[in-house]
């Protein structure tokens, strides 16, 4: 019966729902999940890799440099990174969208974009896709963690339909319902970077499918303020991604270093 | 013929415009406001061919007042002036360019500094610690590389202000009768007069 | 007679012909090869000689191809053998021919400038110069109104890379325009590369910029500096220079523009050698700049001085004459 309403993206179904955007957040539930928590002196972002195994070629990955090489987490602008769940070639799209919004913005204003205005550039496009055209919408949710010198530190999500919001703590992805609850119990007001860090790592290693992590299966990145004041994005490159594990304790034992895990068969991550 | 000055100093612009609207040898206007309130924090002074000069300055206005009820917080200064001099500097290049000289001053909120930005009509844009346009630069340019002081207070402000009115008023031949006065700070802006 | 005449004329002109040992003891003056050059043959800075080349030198001869005789004498008549009469009626009969001819309208940014060129309308110098595993990029700080001076804090020398540096001197809004402009086209570039732009490659991409706007062209002529680094890891100095609609000049010593760079190429002509170390450049760019703008009345107001070598960047602001 729903079928009628399934086929296009701008056509109600009786009871008032778009399915094609349910569907695409389905699609982003099963995706690796993406972890952000904001603190008063930094925000953070962890995202659990799916697509591994010991025969993918990660040589051409940079881990640091501007464009990222990265699956989940991205940089957007010297001042915003981006952490993604769902399509992969659908959040590639939106990636390089954002960071030519981000640089038209630099260009006639002369400063990097505002978070939330960034997150609200997307939006627009995403939510062009729900309305117009019997094409499909994005199945990518995002979470945007920037700085700008109007709130200063901040985390926003946006998900397929074009709805967008501002988060002390938040997840997108498999499992998202126990991460949220993790974060909203140990979440405290007024954490510094380094307890986000211990709190971000912590719901991870509680949600993840694998019992232990390590730097195959983990993303990171941390954006802070440097010595000037100026925003400073890290994303952390395998090695830090280990000593950080290995620093909270969190790290694999040397015997379960070796298995790999299967790559699994569907386009999500 | 347009007459403007602007001069910051501790946590203030201040920016004065005469109040003169002539056209050729005729006053139409003697209480002529030449300086907008773009932002709560933000002052742009305007002068140049009339009717460019108005129209230009409203488009400016309306801009920026849109950004700032779009995104709930205004252009910071450094932006806004970044933004308005790109206008001018694209409009150079079009078929009918504005000739619009602008002094922007505003007060940053979120770094607490003044900033003072001097523009032409090619969209020639500077910070500078003071400026001016029109015929009263040749006269208190020099002054105020003597008396400016970045970190005067208002008063020690409004008082190197009023040298360079002195000064013009002396030597130049054709002197405006009055000015209006416009202050930037962190409380945003209010109107003295001098 | 002639003598006598000789004699008067030297009065005049007040030669002496008893002194004739003091005109022979004259210094005199030979011209020296340029330091980058071994010779003074223009065809050395050249980088291959074609045209020493006899299979490809008739392609880039430098006199004029003169045919032998036996040739030049039996060259047909011209076919064209119409009167000049002929061709005027002909011009003005065709309606295509005189449709072709095309009305340029006066130049919108010069109607507000008349009797004054637009590069020198700001003022503003830029010197750049080649030193051992390094280079100098300089430029003075003024950003003047003609004559009256605005500001003299006004940067002309931008960072595009790590070792990319990008002097604008010109028109001072399309200083700001193209700084912004290239920020964003590199920032364009870094995103999809996934890496740096290299010097060899940033020249071409401001030459096809400024060429962008042939016709209406951005009214600076942009000078780069920076170091490139070779297949085999070494490091080589990179200098180059365009006129204001893109034409590349790849120099192998030192570029200069602005309104003083008829000055800076004086001095830097005199001052300049081949392998100077980084302190020794930067004291060569420092003085040549100096020297130079103090000559020109619309360049000085300070400077500040880029010093590039493998490992690091220094950026030195200097105190010029205020006048």
């Amino acid at each position: 019966m729903a079928r009628r309403y399934d086929s296009r993206t701008t056509i109600f179904s009786p009871e008032g729902r778009l399915y094609q955007i349910e569907y695409a957040m389905e699609a982003i539930s099963h995706a690796g999940i993406v972890i952000g928590a904001r603190s008063k002196d930094g925000v953070v972002l962890a995202a659990e890799k799916k697509v591994t195994g010991k025969l993918l070629d990660m040589s051409g990955a940079k881990g640091q440099s501007y464009g990222g090489s990265g699956e989940k987490i991205f940089l957007l602008n010297s001042n915003i990174i981006g952490g993604v769940a769902g399509i992969t070639a659908d959040a590639n799209s939106l990636i390089n969208y954002a960071r030519q919004a981000a640089q038209r913005h630099l260009f006639m204003y002369n400063e990097d974009i505002p978070v939330e205005l960034l997150a609200q550039r997307l939006c627009d496009l995403k939510q062009g896709y729900t309305q117009y055209g019997g094409l499909r919408p994005f199945g990518v949710s995002l979470l945007y963690a920037g700085y700008d010198p109007h709130y200063h530190f901040q985390l926003y999500h946006s998900d397929p339909s074009g709805n967008y919001s501002g988060w002390k703590a938040t997840c997108i992805g498999a499992n998202n319902g126990t991460a949220t609850s993790l974060l909203k119990q140990d979440y405290k007001e007024d954490i510094s970077v380094a307890d986000a860090i211990e709190l971000v790592l912590k719901v991870m290693s509680k949600t993840m499918d694998s019992t232990t992590l390590g730097s195959e299966k983990l993303e990171f990145a941390t954006l802070t303020l440097d010595a000037e004041k100026k925003p400073k994005a890290k994303i952390f490159n395998p090695a830090e991604i280990d000593a950080l594990l290995h620093k909270h304790g969190l790290a694999k034992k040397d015997e379960e270093r070796d298995v790999a895990a299967p790559v699994p068969s569907d386009q999500t991550l | 013929m347009d007459i403007s000055f602007a001069l910051t100093g501790k946590g203030y612009v201040i920016v004065a415009a005469d109040t003169t609207a002539a056209r050729s040898i005729v006053k139409m206007k003697v209480d002529e406001d030449k300086i907008k309130v773009l932002s709560p924090h933000l002052l742009m002074a305007y002068s140049g061919e009339p009717g460019d000069t108005v129209q230009f300055a409203e488009y400016i206005e309306r801009n920026i007042r849109l950004y700032h009820i779009r995104n709930t917080y205004a252009l910071r200064p450094p932006s806004a002036a970044s933004w308005i001099r790109r206008s001018l500097a694209d409009s150079l290049r079009s078929r009918r360019p504005y000739a619009v000289n602008l002094l922007v001053g505003g007060y940053d909120t979120s770094t607490h500094t003044p900033h003072l930005y001097w523009i032409d009509y090619l969209g020639t844009m500077s910070e500078v610690p003071f400026a001016a346009h029109g015929y009263g630069a040749y006269f208190a340019l020099s002054l105020l590389d003597r008396y400016h002081d970045p970190e005067a207070s208002v008063e020690e402000g409004l008082a190197t202000l009023r040298r360079c009115l002195d000064e013009v008023a002396k030597r130049l031949v054709v002197t405006p009768e009055k000015y209006k006065v416009k202050i930037v700070d962190k409380d945003g802006v209010r109107e003295v007069e001098i | 007679m002639s003598s006598i005449v000789n004699n008067i004329k030297d009065k005049v002109t007040g030669k002496d012909n008893s002194s004739k040992q003091n005109q022979e003891s004259e210094q005199t003056f030979t011209i020296q090869p340029h330091p980058a050059q071994k010779t003074n043959d223009p065809r050395d800075l050249q980088g291959n000689n074609f045209a020493a080349d006899p299979k490809v030198g008739a392609f880039h001869a430098r006199e004029p191809y003169i045919p032998p005789p036996e040739i030049k004498n039996n060259l047909p008549p011209a076919q064209c053998t119409r009167s000049r009469e002929e061709r005027t009626r002909a011009l003005v009969l065709h309606p295509s021919t005189v449709l072709s001819v095309h009305h340029f309208p006066p130049r919108q940014a010069s109607r507000y400038l008349p009797n004054m060129s637009i590069m020198e309308y700001n003022g503003g110098s830029v010197i750049a110069m080649v030193g051992k595993e390094c280079v100098a990029i300089a430029s003075d700080l003024r950003l003047g109104n003609q004559a009256l001076g605005i500001s003299s804090n006004f940067q002309k020398i931008f960072p595009m890379t790590d070792r990319i540096y990008l002097g604008l001197p010109g028109l001072a809004t399309d200083v700001t325009t193209l700084k912004e402009t290239f920020r964003y086209r590199l920032n364009m570039y870094k995103i999809k590369e996934e890496r740096e732009i290299e010097p060899q490659t940033f020249a071409h991409l401001v030459s096809s910029t400024l060429y962008e706007r042939r016709f209406a062209p951005w009214f600076i002529e942009p000078v780069m500096a920076g170091i490139e680094k070779t297949p085999s890891g070494a490091y080589k100095p990179f200098i180059a220079a365009t006129d204001l609609i893109g034409c590349i000049n790849f120099a192998k010593d030192f570029v200069v523009a602005g309104t003083a760079s008829t000055k800076l190429f004086g001095v830097a002509e005199g001052l300049w050698e081949p392998d100077l170390e980084p302190e020794d450049l930067f004291e060569t760019c420092a003085q040549t700049l100096l020297n130079a703008v103090d000559r020109d009345a619309y360049s000085g107001w300070g400077a500040e001085v880029y010093l590039i070598t493998k490992d690091k960047v220094i950026k030195r602001t200097l105190k010029g004459r205020m006048d």
